[in-house]
Formats: C-alpha cells, sequence, structure tokens
C-alpha cells in the first residue's frame, strides 16, 4: 500500500519495525507512519463504529480535520489517527466495537 | 484565457488566438517548443534553460514567456526545467506528428509500446506509439515520453493515459459540485452525526433556512469534526434547495476550541 518506488524521490529507504497492540493482538508495523496509515497498510480499514447506526468509518480526509478514523489510543478515545504517529507498544482499540459498552 | 479559469485547462484555440501557439508554418519545417504558460507568476528556469536565447521572460519575471520561433531547434531541454510541466515539443515535418511531453508516473511507457493518447482534459483522443523515453540524469527525474500521433491531433493531444489505472479508475467521475438536486436521500452529508440528504431536506421542509437552523433540527456539524466536513455541503444544499444565493447563506456559529480537545484537560 505505500509508495515503494516514487518518480522524483526514487526507492523507499527500508523502514524500521515497531509493536503496537491492535484489539490485543500484537502487530508489527513500520516506524514513522501515522496510526492509520500503518493499519490501511496492514489492510485494516475500520477504525471506529458510529454511535447512531453502528456503521463502520475508516480514512476520510487522512488531515486531522474530519475526525472520521479516531480510535481508542493508549486509553485516550477520540485520537485522531491519521496524524499520530505508531509508537512501540502502544495500544489501540477500535473505536466503539460492539463488546465496548457505550 | 478564459477557458482556463472555467475549466482548469487550456485550450489550443484560445493559445492560437493569443499568439502563443507556435505557427503552422514553423511547426511543419520540424519539432519546436510549445509554451502553454498562461499564469504571471514569479518564474524563468525556461529562459535559462534555453541555450539558444529562443525563450525570453525578460522584466519583471511575472512576464509570460515568448518563443522565438526562428531560434528554437525543438531540443525539449525547457520541458524538464519547467516547474509547472507546462512546456511541450511538437514536430509536424513527417507524415505523422510526434509530441514530446513530461510524464511524471510510473510505470514509465517503453519504445514501442502503443498507449492511449489523451488531450488537455485528460479524455482520451486515439492509440499512440511511443517513439522515445528519455530520462536522462539532466532530466533530473522528469522522464520525457515521445509518441507519434495524427498530426490533425497533435495540437491537442498533451499527454497518455497512465498505464496503471484500471478500466474502473478511467471511468470514475466526480459528482459536480452543485448537482445536489441529483443527490439521494440517502447520501450521509455530516459524517460525525451521521446526517443525510434526506434530513437536511426534511429540516428545510420544516422551515429551516440557515446552517445553524439545520443544525439545530439535524445535529448536522455538531459531532466531533464540528462542522468542518459538512458546514460547507450543508450551505450548499441550503442554496440549491431554497434557491438563497450562496454567498447569502448565513454559516453556523464557530467557537473555540478548534481541535477536539478531552474534557479533562480543562479540569487539569
Amino acid at each position: 500500500m505505500s509508495i515503494k518506488k516514487h518518480p522524483i524521490l526514487g526507492d523507499a529507504p527500508e523502514g524500521q519495525q515497531v509493536t503496537v497492540i491492535l484489539d490485543g493482538v500484537p502487530i508489527q508495523v513500520e516506524k514513522g507512519q501515522m496510526i492509520a496509515a500503518a493499519l490501511l497498510e496492514k489492510g485494516i480499514r475500520v477504525n471506529r463504529y458510529t454511535r447512531k447506526n453502528h456503521a463502520a468509518r475508516g480514512i476520510f480526509c487522512g488531515i486531522g480535520q474530519c475526525t472520521d478514523c479516531v480510535m481508542v489510543v493508549n486509553g485516550q478515545r477520540n485520537v485522531r489517527t491519521c496524524i499520530t504517529p505508531v509508537e512501540e507498544g502502544m495500544v489501540i482499540e477500535t473505536q466503539n466495537r460492539r463488546e465496548e459498552p457505550e | 484565457m478564459s477557458d482556463i479559469a472555467k475549466v482548469g485547462y487550456l485550450n489550443s484555440a484560445e493559445l492560437k488566438e493569443a499568439g502563443r501557439y507556435p505557427s503552422q508554418e514553423r511547426l511543419a519545417k520540424g519539432p519546436v517548443a510549445v509554451i502553454e504558460c498562461c499564469q504571471n507568476i514569479p518564474c524563468n528556469p525556461c529562459e535559462t534553460a534555453c541555450k539558444f536565447g529562443a525563450i525570453t521572460v525578460g522584466d519583471p519575471i511575472t512576464n509570460l514567456p515568448v518563443l522565438d520561433e526562428s531560434k528554437c531547434i525543438g531540443c525539449g531541454a525547457c520541458i524538464t526545467k519547467c516547474p509547472g510541466l507546462a512546456i511541450f515539443v511538437v514536430d509536424k515535418s513527417k507524415e505523422m506528428a510526434a509530441v514530446s511531453f513530461p510524464f511524471e508516473y510510473l510505470p514509465l511507457p517503453q519504445k514501442g509500446d502503443t498507449v492511449k493518447a489523451v488531450d488537455r482534459a485528460g479524455q482520451y483522443v486515439c492509440e499512440a506509439r511511443v517513439l522515445r523515453v528519455n530520462n536522462a540524469k539532466a532530466n533530473d527525474c522528469t522522464p520525457i515520453v515521445t509518441i507519434e500521433v495524427p498530426k490533425e491531433f497533435s495540437d491537442d493531444i498533451r499527454s497518455i493515459r497512465r498505464l496503471n489505472l484500471t478500466e474502473d479508475q478511467e471511468k470514475a467521475k466526480l459528482l459536480a459540485i452543485d448537482d445536489w438536486k441529483e443527490a439521494p436521500d440517502d447520501l450521509i452529508v455530516c459524517r460525525c452525526e451521521e446526517v443525510t440528504v434526506g434530513e437536511i431536506r426534511r429540516a428545510i421542509a420544516e422551515g429551516a433556512v440557515t446552517v445553524e437552523g439545520i443544525k439545530k433540527r439535524t445535529r448536522a456539524g455538531m459531532g466531533l469534526c464540528q462542522g468542518r466536513t459538512c458546514s460547507k455541503l450543508v450551505s450548499r444544499i441550503l442554496s440549491s434547495e431554497t434557491g438563497i444565493r450562496p454567498e447569502e447563506v448565513k454559516p453556523d456559529t464557530a467557537r473555540m476550541p478548534i481541535k477536539p480537545v478531552a474534557f479533562n484537560v480543562y479540569k487539569e
């Protein structure tokens, strides 16, 4: 998903890996990426569910404006994941999953 | 240049009328640069790129470049130096015309490939054969692709369709911005509070005439993003449904904070 070869910038350098815990499952992601981008690369497109219709939401604007990609990060709700970089050991949860009491 | 302001791309008839297109006699003699620069911005790399002194920007630096077509040999050195990728080389001296253009997309075509030539609007014109792909070091990562096209299209063909587009992507079309009458009732406008076009139409039917009025009836704009995404859309729907002029639609009330902040930040 991420651009490994760019017409102007050339080949991407090999990235360092960090481990984050997504809904209790540890996954390896590339350091320096934003949470939403790192998850998208792993094929995870749902970051939260809406409160009214419990509809899936993911990246929409990607620049921290629309708050569609918010997740629970280290216990803090409503963190805009498209502008928050991944960190080693970060605990990330899909917001408003069915199990989660609202 | 009226067309570019309306639709976002030039048309060759306007360029020719403005005297900014090489003459057909010159084009028939051999390759020549076509400078499709229409913005008076302070920029002159094309002037310094030409070793033959064929391009003049002069003083002030915001002038549009002027080509001396008798001095231009059609080498294409200026193509890669134009930051706006607005320079092309056209050659109508042979039976088929050759068009050279900058192409900063991967994958690059190969010499001999058959590709889809497109006009300035990106619309498909015809099939074309790739004559050359020049990605020399001096180009500084801006490859120049030269394709062979019928002469009658050579004033309009300015690029090729990207090679990694799927058929769906080729056909993809955006909903026109002011096409709100056509928008289906179940289309979501406010993504945070899940408010649809239908709910906004109902609020307007109930008497809402301002963005604030719609906000109070439907909660559109009261979610996490505080109307950053939807308030412009709501005002366009209001304008198209009620006939209020877009500039006269009253906006909602914007208040601090400008980004989401947890309540316990205030507590501390």
